[in-house]
C-alpha cells in the first residue's frame, strides 16, 4: 500500500475531508489530495503531523513515505558514532531478537539512575 | 443533458426541494429540525457519498471554473482557488449537491451511452440549470425560514436603499445566525431572493434575469458540458 492509499484509508474511516486533514495540518487541502494520488511526497514533519490527526502509527506512515523520524535523526546526530555502530552491529538481528532487545532497554529505562552527587 | 421545458422547476419548487433535502438529511442525524450553519461538506460526501477532491489543472486551471461534478465516478470537484473561502467553499459545495438533486436523474438517462461528462460551475456564464443549482444552493445553505427567523432577531427597521446597506443587513444576520459558511455576497442575494430587499439596489442577477431564458440546449453543448480529461 502506498502512503496516499493509507492516508485516504485513514481519513475516510475518520470521517474527515481532504480540506479538513489540510486545515489540521497546516497545508492546502491542495496538497493533500495530490499527497493521496501520490502525485508528491511529504516531508517526515507533515507525516508526523498527518498521523497525530488520524491517531495512526507515525512510524507506519514514516516508512510508506520512505522517510526517517526526525526524532531518529536526531539521535544519530547526538550520538554520531555509537547509533551507527549499534545499527551495523544489530543488523542481523531477527524480528524476535529485536523485541528482546526493546525490553531490555525498557527495563533500564524504568531502572532509577544513580545521583550525581555534589562537591 | 437536455434541459427542456418539462425539466425546468419553478422558484417554489427548488425551495421545496431543498427545504426537504434539508429536513431529510437532518431527520437521518435524529434532528427534529435544521440547524445552522448546514454542514454541505458532510452531506455531500457522508450522505450521499460523494468524493470532494480539489483540482487547479486541465479545465480547472482556469479561476472561474469553480467545481464540477462526475456522477459516473460520485466525484465533486472544487477548484483549489475556492479553498480559502469558507463561502464559495460552501456554496460550491451546496450548488453540487443542487446538481444532484434536480439533475442527476436526467443525466444518467441521457447518458446510458457511456459518454464521460462533467457538469461545470462557472461563475462567467449561468444558463438555466445552473442558475437552478445556484437557487438550490442558496435554500439549501440559507433556508428561507432560518433567514426569516434571523432577521426578526436582529429586528432592523432600517429600509435598505443601497448596496452598502444591504451588505450591513447580511452581516448581521451572518452573525447573529452564525452562518461561518456564507458569504456577504451570498447573503445579500438570498435578501433579494426572498424579497426582504429590492432588487433594485443593483446587485447579481438570480434566476430571473432574461440571461436564464436563453436558448438553453444551444448553451449547454457550447459551453456547459465540457469533457475534461483530468489527470488522476
Amino acid at each position: 500500500m502506498s502512503l496516499g492509499d493509507k492516508i485516504k484509508e485513514l481519513r475516510e474511516e475518520k470521517r474527515i475531508s481532504i480540506r479538513g486533514l489540510g486545515r489540521l495540518t497546516e497545508v492546502s487541502g491542495m496538497h493533500i489530495s495530490n499527497l493521496e494520488k501520490n502525485k508528491v511526497n511529504a516531508s517526515p514533519e507533515l507525516v508526523t503531523k498527518i498521523a497525530e490527526a488520524l491517531d495512526a502509527d507515525p512510524d507506519e506512515l514514516l516508512h510508506l513515505a520512505e522517510r526517517v523520524d526526525p526524532e531518529v535523526v536526531d539521535v544519530i546526530q547526538k550520538n554520531p558514532q555509537s547509533v551507527p555502530s549499534f545499527l551495523r552491529a544489530a543488523k542481523n538481528l531477527t524480528p524476535e531478537e529485536w523485541s528482546q532487545m526493546q525490553s531490555y532497554l525498557d527495563q533500564m529505562k524504568k531502572k532509577p539512575k544513580a545521583k550525581k552527587r555534589g562537591k | 443533458m437536455e434541459s427542456n421545458d418539462q425539466n425546468i422547476r419553478t422558484i417554489d419548487e427548488i425551495e421545496k426541494l431543498a427545504d426537504e433535502f434539508n429536513l431529510t438529511y437532518f431527520s437521518a442525524n435524529n434532528e427534529n429540525s435544521i440547524t445552522l450553519p448546514v454542514p454541505v461538506e458532510d452531506i455531500a460526501e457522508h450522505y450521499l457519498g460523494y468524493q470532494i477532491d480539489f483540482v487547479n489543472e486541465g479545465l480547472f486551471s482556469d479561476p472561474e471554473i469553480l467545481g464540477g461534478i462526475d456522477f459516473d465516478e460520485n466525484k465533486i470537484y472544487v477548484n483549489a482557488s475556492v479553498e480559502d473561502h469558507d463561502g464559495r467553499y460552501a456554496f460550491t459545495i451546496a450548488h453540487e449537491i443542487g446538481h444532484h438533486v434536480l439533475h442527476r436523474d436526467a443525466y444518467l438517462k441521457e447518458n446510458l451511452e457511456g459518454k464521460k461528462e462533467i457538469l461545470c460551475r462557472d461563475a462567467r456564464n449561468k444558463p438555466r440549470i445552473e442558475l437552478e443549482a445556484d437557487r438550490f444552493a442558496a435554500a439549501l445553505l440559507m433556508p428561507a425560514q432560518s433567514v426569516r427567523d434571523i432577521l426578526s432577531q436582529v429586528n432592523s427597521s432600517q429600509k435598505v436603499k443601497t448596496i452598502g446597506q444591504a451588505r450591513g443587513l447580511a452581516s448581521k444576520i451572518i452573525k447573529e445566525g452564525e452562518l461561518n459558511n456564507v458569504s456577504n455576497t451570498a447573503m445579500v442575494n438570498r435578501l433579494i431572493d426572498l424579497r426582504v430587499i429590492s432588487d433594485y439596489i443593483g446587485y447579481q442577477k438570480g434566476i430571473n434575469s432574461q440571461h436564464s431564458k436563453l436558448s438553453v440546449f444551444s448553451y449547454l453543448t457550447y459551453r456547459l458540458r465540457k469533457l475534461i480529461k483530468l489527470s488522476r
